[in-house]
């Protein structure tokens, strides 16, 4: 009864007429990002990031989390039409979605794969709900040694399970804790590492950083190739929209299965939209009768991992409402954006901003009704979007860039160093580097040095202080366990 | 491993030093008293630990299945770096000249040299234009975000 009269709150919060308009400007961006081909919600978010600073801080968090997971519906929209993944968490869904559209079948695809998303969406919203507070309420017991414990294991186990091998994440992970001690020591007040540049004092920037490793650099990856966009299918007369009762019948447990896989997965580090939506897809082949028929236009190859990327999103939002700890690199952003506007996520946030809480999570209730409105009737709209050449959008997005970083100071400094980022994140990315353990140890970082630095100071030097609870020895199993299957292999490998 | 992967593996050692002996510098304290040095010396460290041990399993693997195992795309640098130099100059020059002329500049040279782009001056110059006014409409006006005035403003 207590959750619904705090929803009830938040959807006052939410159907403020600015709210409301906040949201749906945010869906609209989010499902716009997803059709794009080459802009992912990162990029998007922190495009936009520079935007909120003059919003309060509960419209600024309704817009980028609209943006995010207003993605995941627009994403499945040129997977299935054009066989492009707007962005990575619909790289799957080509493979039924696309063929689905070869075999006329274009219209229960997108429509099982929009009233997927929303099921999913609001399946996730109702977990949020039901275990945020719980957890919070749980986290209130943590002290230093246990937040050091839990972000150590977050990192080992995104750095496992980021793209690449598990030593170049590990690198990345480390480079990015470094630059987050670029600036003031908070307990010490002493300057570090900032080569006497004024600038450098208050640290390297969030919005900068991301601007640069997930906007400039995608472009500037975009920039070598050349243009290869089937657009086969643009001209289909898409119709059957609503999916039949038989296409219900199939869809329905692929959607609960992949709705509670994603939410699971979306809650642990660096899983997020793009591995639940590869697990549910397997899972789905795995469970079904005829698994020779994936990849030749099953919709349940299309529901499961739709639903499961969704059901993600909702997920990722409880570490970051309830631990104040980022799980991947678009709420590492959101974790930034709360921060700017004064608010410190975590176990108290609940407590001392319900708002900051409820609200975003009715508006999410509301963006995804939005979301279906936007995604049924409006599809052709969507893939006439597809139609804008790169050699237009790629200039915008520089320029959104370079607006978006010169707006934070007005200063040429942070622009400069947003061109800095996006070459070291080119390059990275070249040689094979995720970039989002980069952004998690950069994120992550402050919080991991103080609560490392007051365990040792309450121990007086004792680390025993990091076996003294059970959260901390349950984070250093996981955590030794991580390391010792992604060693194993590799020792195997190399013969010794 | 190839030639590029050790180059960045390269890099990431020598910022390792690099980080280590600034975080001497800054002080290290002890572990009871923490000083400002030691949580950017451990990452250091293990920056520079991973490096290596990265570097020596690519070695052994590669000793031994005798092949290359680790495939980096090749870096074309041309027209990113162009790009880069484009952003760089107009960076420099935004606040001089102002917002409207140094983004009309930067647009028509990225429209012209963007992949696919048909080098069509008079439709790239009037479509930098429109985007120039339209961007200072929504960015200055209505969003009231303050862009560098220079040379020509309204």
């Amino acid at each position: 009864m207590d959750i619904l009269n705090l929803l009830f709150q938040g959807f006052r919060i939410g159907l403020e007429p600015a709210n409301l308009f906040f949201c749906f400007v945010g869906v609209f961006l989010g499902t716009l990002t997803g059709v794009l081909p080459g802009l992912g919600p990162t990029a998007a978010v922190s495009l936009l990031l520079p935007v909120t600073f003059g919003m309060s801080p509960v419209a600024a968090i309704i817009m980028l989390a609209g943006i995010y997971y207003g993605t995941m519906y627009g994403g499945s929209t040129t997977s299935i039409l054009v066989n492009i993944p707007g962005e990575t968490a619909s790289v799957v869904t080509c493979l039924d979605g696309y063929q689905m559209a070869r075999n006329g079948r274009a219209g229960p695809a997108l429509g099982i794969a929009a009233f997927g998303s929303f099921i999913a969406g609001t399946l996730g919203l109702i977990g949020l709900m039901l275990l945020a507070q719980p957890l919070a309420q749980f986290a209130l017991q943590f002290g230093p040694a246990e937040y050091f414990c839990i972000i150590s294991t977050g990192l080992i186990l995104l750095s496992f399970i980021s793209r690449g091998p598990m030593a170049k994440s590990l690198i990345i992970a480390s480079f990015g804790i470094i630059l987050s001690c670029i600036g003031i020591d908070i307990i010490t007040s002493k300057t570090r590492m900032t080569f006497d540049l004024l600038e450098l004092a208050e640290g390297v920037g969030l919005v900068p950083l991301v601007m640069g490793l997930f906007g400039i650099s995608e472009v500037l990856i975009n920039l070598e190739k050349e243009i290869k966009e089937e657009k086969a299918l643009l001209h289909l007369k898409i119709k059957d929209l609503f999916p039949s009762r038989e296409d219900w019948r199939r869809s329905k447990w692929p959607i609960m299965r992949g709705s509670t896989l994603g939410f699971f997965l979306g809650i642990l580090p660096g899983i997020g939209t793009v591995t639940s939506s590869f697990f549910s897809y397997a899972v789905e082949k795995k469970v079904s009768k005829h698994p020779e028929r994936f990849g030749q236009g099953m919709i349940e190859g299309v529901a499961a991992p739709e639903s499961a990327n969704n059901a993600a999103t909702a997920g990722a939002f409880i570490p970051l409402f309830t631990l104040g700890i980022p799980v991947n690199p678009v709420t590492a952003l959101l974790f930034g954006a709360l921060l700017i506007h004064g608010i410190q996520p975590g176990p108290l946030l609940m407590q001392k901003h319900p708002e900051m809480f409820w609200g975003p999570v009715s508006s999410m209730y509301l963006g995804n009704v939005m979301l279906l409105v936007l995604n049924l009737p409006l599809i052709p709209v969507w893939v006439q979007i597809l139609k804008v050449p790169k050699r237009v959008l790629l200039p915008l997005i520089l320029l959104f860039c370079m607006i978006g970083s010169f707006s934070l100071n007005n200063s040429v400094v942070e622009v400069l160093m947003m061109i800095l980022f996006g070459m070291i994140g080119y390059v990275l990315r070249k040689a094979g580097y995720d970039m989002a353990p980069f952004v998690l140890g950069f994120v992550l970082g402050p919080t991991f040095e103080t609560n490392f630095r007051q365990s040792l100071l309450i121990s007086g030097g004792n680390f025993n202080i990091f076996l003294s609870s059970p959260i901390c020895v349950a984070s250093l199993i996981i955590f030794f366990a991580v390391s010792i299957i992604a060693v194993i292999p590799r020792f195997r490998l190399a013969n010794i | 491993m190839n030639r590029f992967d050790r180059i960045i593996l390269g890099v990431w050692i020598a910022i390792s030093i690099l980080i280590s002996f600034m975080s001497l510098n800054l002080g290290v304290g002890t572990f009871s008293t923490p000083g400002p040095g030691l949580f950017p010396f451990v990452s250091a460290v293990f920056l520079g630990g991973a490096s290596i041990i990265y570097f020596a399993f690519s070695y052994l693997r590669r000793a031994g299945k005798g092949s290359v195992s680790i495939k980096s795309e090749e870096i074309l640098w041309k027209r990113p770096g162009l790009v880069v130099l484009f952003l760089v100059i107009y960076s420099l020059l935004v606040v001089p000249i102002g917002y409207l002329v140094a983004t009309f500049i930067l647009l028509v040279t990225l429209f012209n040299d963007s992949p696919g782009a048909k080098r069509e001056w008079k439709y790239t110059s009037a479509g930098a234009l429109a985007t120039v006014f339209i961007s200072y409409f929504v960015f200055c006006k209505l969003l009231q975000i303050p862009l560098p005035r220079g040379i020509v403003s309204f």
